[in-house]
């Protein structure tokens, strides 16, 4: 190397500044003093990655909760699954969402559990010989057959009183009733119905409610039916007469484009809080990120703050830590 | 009484089932054991005995499920008014009526034979 290229490379090093930043620094959590749990919720801010996002969704809930927002908590069944339930269930009974927007699956799992719980189990199992002792696998969570069989038994009880006065109901109507009747402070149906809280469900029948409905009408009332564009109706309305809306989206689904669908009547949600694994390349609604939500007119674009984050993690994993920031840290 | 109640689990192929108001013939039966659906569910498959459609269902093996009553009866063909209708006289009472001549059935006034009946429907046996 010549003299003048050392020179010449030297010259072109932008060597970057501190003066042009004027961001916080990367610093993580200090354990050697006394542990609280919410400075290291705190130092998310500062640690960079998923955890920065985490702090950014909890500083957008916090708002939410200071605008008075309508909340809307929307979650897939897996949700209910897990130990989730008993958080969800919290938000519920404190009356911190306002509307619940979820699938089949979660009624089912949630009705359920007020009698029988479901099992930790394992991933790495003989799936024929699971189904041969009659118990039924997702992830790491065993759910034995005894349990449908109770639901089916505790269901037709509850069709014969649902439907005597009317032949076609709505699922939120079916939320409310069946919660009613459920004898459990865990239970999220529970909670919403002592609260009024609604739970939208549009897609009722894509869950073992839909298989017991299916044999119901066949063999005991061939006039019930579900009508879904009640529920269509109401949730668009509850959104036109909001002031402000906040989206707190735990998964996707259904649910997710549910909440953001109806917010469009509105010109758009101000708040939205995502945590999904769903990955954006797919062009699928469950792995949108909100900015492409923003261009549908379903999110609005605030230019001063963000009102919006996506938390790129599995819920069971922060969805705690989400709540316990911008719920309960006082 | 032309109909009786039964279990789903007393059926099995070759009965007849009312399914959608139709009086129907088990084609296949089978069983599946508990899971998410609940309780043990037989699927059936019918065909009818009188449209000749296909029909299924799927239900709990404890639910009721109507049995229709069908005759098999005797009787005479007085005769033919074309080749898909006769006019069959019963042998027990001696009543004539119509019905149809199943497609391939190649039968003659005089002949006898016999013949499916539910709630006013017949149908023609073939041999």
């Amino acid at each position: 190397m010549t003299g003048d290229d050392a020179d010449e490379t030297h010259e072109n090093v932008v060597p970057g500044s501190d003066e042009d930043l004027d961001t916080p620094d990367v610093r993580g959590y200090d354990f050697s003093g006394e542990f609280d749990f919410f400075e290291l919720l705190d130092s998310y801010a500062t640690t960079g990655f998923q955890a920065s996002h985490l702090a950014d969704a909890v500083d957008i809930t916090r708002e939410m909760r200071e605008d008075d927002a309508t909340i809307y908590l929307t979650l897939t069944s897996n949700i209910v699954s897990s130990g989730l339930r008993e958080v969800v269930a919290h938000l519920v009974r404190e009356n911190y969402v306002d509307v619940i927007i979820t699938t089949s699956g979660s009624l089912t799992e949630d009705i359920i559990k007020t009698a029988k719980p479901f099992k930790m189990g394992e991933w790495d199992v003989d799936e024929a010989a699971l189904r041969e002792e009659g118990i039924n696998r997702l992830g790491n969570i065993f759910v034995p057959s005894d349990r449908y069989v109770w639901l089916e038994e505790y269901l037709y009880d509850f069709f014969e009183e649902f439907f005597a006065d009317q032949k076609v109901r709505t699922p939120t109507a079916f939320a409310r009733e069946l919660g009613a009747t459920l004898d459990d402070e865990d239970s999220i149906l529970k909670n919403a119905a002592d609260n009024d809280i609604p739970v939208f469900c549009p897609a009722l029948t894509d869950a073992e409610i839909g298989n017991f409905l299916y044999y119901y009408r066949q063999g005991y009332d061939s006039e019930v039916g579900i009508e879904i564009l009640d529920d269509y109706d109401a949730l668009i309305e509850e959104g036109l007469l909001a002031d402000t809306t906040g989206l707190i989206c735990v998964g996707a689904g259904v649910p997710k484009h549910h909440a953001i669908m109806t917010n469009l009547f509105r010109g758009g949600a101000d708040y939205a809080v995502y945590i999904s694994t769903g990955m954006e390349g797919d062009g699928s609604l469950s792995g949108a990120p909100p900015e492409e939500a923003v261009s549908w007119g379903k999110i609005k674009d605030e230019d001063a703050e963000p009102n919006y984050a996506l938390i790129e993690a599995e819920a069971t994993l922060v969805f705690p830590l989400l709540v316990a920031g911008a719920f309960e840290n006082p | 009484m032309a109909k009786e109640q039964k279990e789903v689990r007393d059926l099995q192929e070759g009965n007849y089932v009312m399914m959608e108001d139709a009086a129907c013939q088990i084609n296949a039966y089978s069983t599946a054991k508990p899971g998410k659906h609940g309780s043990a569910k037989a699927r059936i498959e019918a065909e009818g005995v009188f449209d000749g459609k296909k029909r299924s269902l799927s239900q709990p093996v404890d639910a009721k499920i109507w049995v229709p009553i069908v005759n098999r009866k005797q009787g005479q063909i007085v005769s033919k008014e074309s080749d898909t209708v006769a006019q069959v006289m019963d042998l027990e009472t001696y009543e004539t009526v119509t019905m149809q001549i199943p497609g391939e059935l190649d039968i003659q006034a005089d002949e006898n034979i016999e013949y499916l009946e539910f709630e006013g429907q017949r149908k023609i046996l073939q041999e």
